[in-house]
């Protein structure tokens, strides 16, 4: 499905992440030596920011919030919809974004929605708060994504526990009716592997009972119990690499829009490896895939818009901008945004 | 590039204690892993221009049919 706007704007942009750094050298009963070596030479991380006990994904997104409106005020007037996306809420329900409505201090007159999306969310939520902003004259939105991803890890799960990290970020999408501001969205899914990363239990098919607590060991000696969150690593690998680079291609066709006249790409920090392929399957200059896992980890949802922040000086004055995030579901998703004057705040720990 | 230059530099990529031979079976190799799989894939990709996939390691065990999936021409 393609989705094309005018008009429609990221007005301001703020990210922040947890104090709490985690290098590589707390898991060295995990991994160590070589094998570390290797990690660190093809996935790229080197640390990541864990939340303090205590601190969930929306406490991340008030803070992301609360420093956007700090420095724009104006902004937190006459928002019609705030949309909180994340795979680690608060509560099963209600929404975490009617607490954020209220924590925020936002009117009562507002659409709340949460999005349980990752690692493609960020363009899955700004393609929705693009489509709430659009038929509102001057309408506004606000986006929250945010993710305290440590807290579903098994960390004596070498498969995912070293891979992602947690944090924030809180941007206002308003529709300005500026006609040099364009941009279009792409999905696609594959739900046959929607167990390819998944917490199996918990949920309503298997709710948690008591054995869901109990820790199994698979074949390549990880434990991890029924709430943990698990991936089938091999096959996440070959569906990056297969199916992400055409989609770019396809929306950049779609859109008319050369590869040549994009600036920069900011594709899901999950992998190095995986996005410098991807930058080589697409013959793209590889200084234009923007990096920030080795210090972020793979922050699912939030890791777009952290990398915008982290690379603000180069992405801010209205460049050509492709952003692609892939990952649960299976759900990938590309948008091209273009001229886009996004307002940012510096990056903040919290 | 000779087969002698390559079996050198992958298991220089590879980090591996032992010298590799063509009939050497990689996914035997102690130290076989996806991140191994990520340093072959990467390694054929920069040096031969090559993308293999998953499903193309699959069916690769030994050195010498990872120089047949790369491509016997490729080499002097």
């Amino acid at each position: 499905m393609l989705q094309q706007f005018r008009g429609i704007e990221i007005k301001a942009l703020s990210a922040c992440i947890p104090k709490r750094i985690v290098g590589n050298d707390a898991f060295e009963d995990l991994i160590a030596g070589k094998e570390l070596r290797m990690f660190e030479r093809t996935v790229g991380i080197t640390s990541r920011r864990w939340a303090e006990d205590g601190v969930t994904a929306t406490d991340l997104g008030f803070e992301a919030a609360s420093i956007l409106f700090s420095e724009h005020p104006e902004l937190k007037e006459n928002i019609s919809a705030l949309v909180f996306l994340s795979q680690t809420p608060d509560y099963k329900l209600p929404f975490s974004s009617n607490i954020l409505q209220d924590k925020l201090g936002l009117g009562r007159e507002l659409l709340c929605l949460d999005l349980n999306a990752g690692c493609a969310g960020f363009v899955q939520g700004l393609g929705t708060a693009f489509s709430l902003a659009s038929p509102v004259k001057n309408g506004r939105v606000l986006l929250i994504i945010a993710e305290t991803m440590s807290r579903m890890l098994s960390y004596k799960d070498r498969g995912t526990t070293l891979l992602f990290g947690d944090g924030a970020a809180a941007m206002i999408i308003e529709n300005t009716g500026d006609g040099s501001v364009e941009s279009a969205f792409e999905y696609f899914t594959d739900g046959a592997h929607f167990d390819a990363i998944m917490i199996p239990e918990g949920g309503y098919r298997k709710p948690a009972t008591a054995e869901s607590l109990i820790e199994k060991e698979d074949a390549a000696g990880n434990k991890r119990t029924g709430l943990n969150l698990y991936m089938d690593g091999a096959r996440v690998f070959d569906f990056t690499l297969r199916e992400i680079a055409p989609s770019i291609t396809k929306i950049l066709t779609d859109s008319d829009t050369s590869k040549d006249d994009v600036d920069y790409f900011l594709m899901h920090q999950s992998n190095r490896f995986i996005i410098q392929q991807i930058a080589a399957q697409l013959g793209i200059p590889s200084e234009k895939a923007l990096l920030n896992i080795e210090t972020s980890g793979n922050t699912s949802g939030v890791s777009i818009p952290l990398l915008m922040s982290e690379k603000q000086e180069q992405v801010s004055k209205g460049k050509t901008l492709v952003c692609s995030g892939y990952g649960v579901g299976l759900n990938w998703a590309n948008c091209i945004l273009k001229n886009q004057k996004i307002k940012f705040t510096p990056l903040q720990e919290v | 590039m000779t087969r002698t230059a390559f079996l050198e530099e992958l298991a220089e990529e590879l980090e591996l204690d032992q010298p590799l031979i063509e009939a050497t079976n990689l996914k035997q190799l102690d130290s076989w892993d996806s991140m191994a799989a990520m340093i072959v894939i990467g390694y054929v990709s920069s040096g031969f221009g090559v993308t293999l996939t998953a499903d193309d390691l699959k069916g690769i065990d030994t050195v010498h049919s990872l120089i047949a999936r790369i491509g016997t021409d490729k080499f002097e």
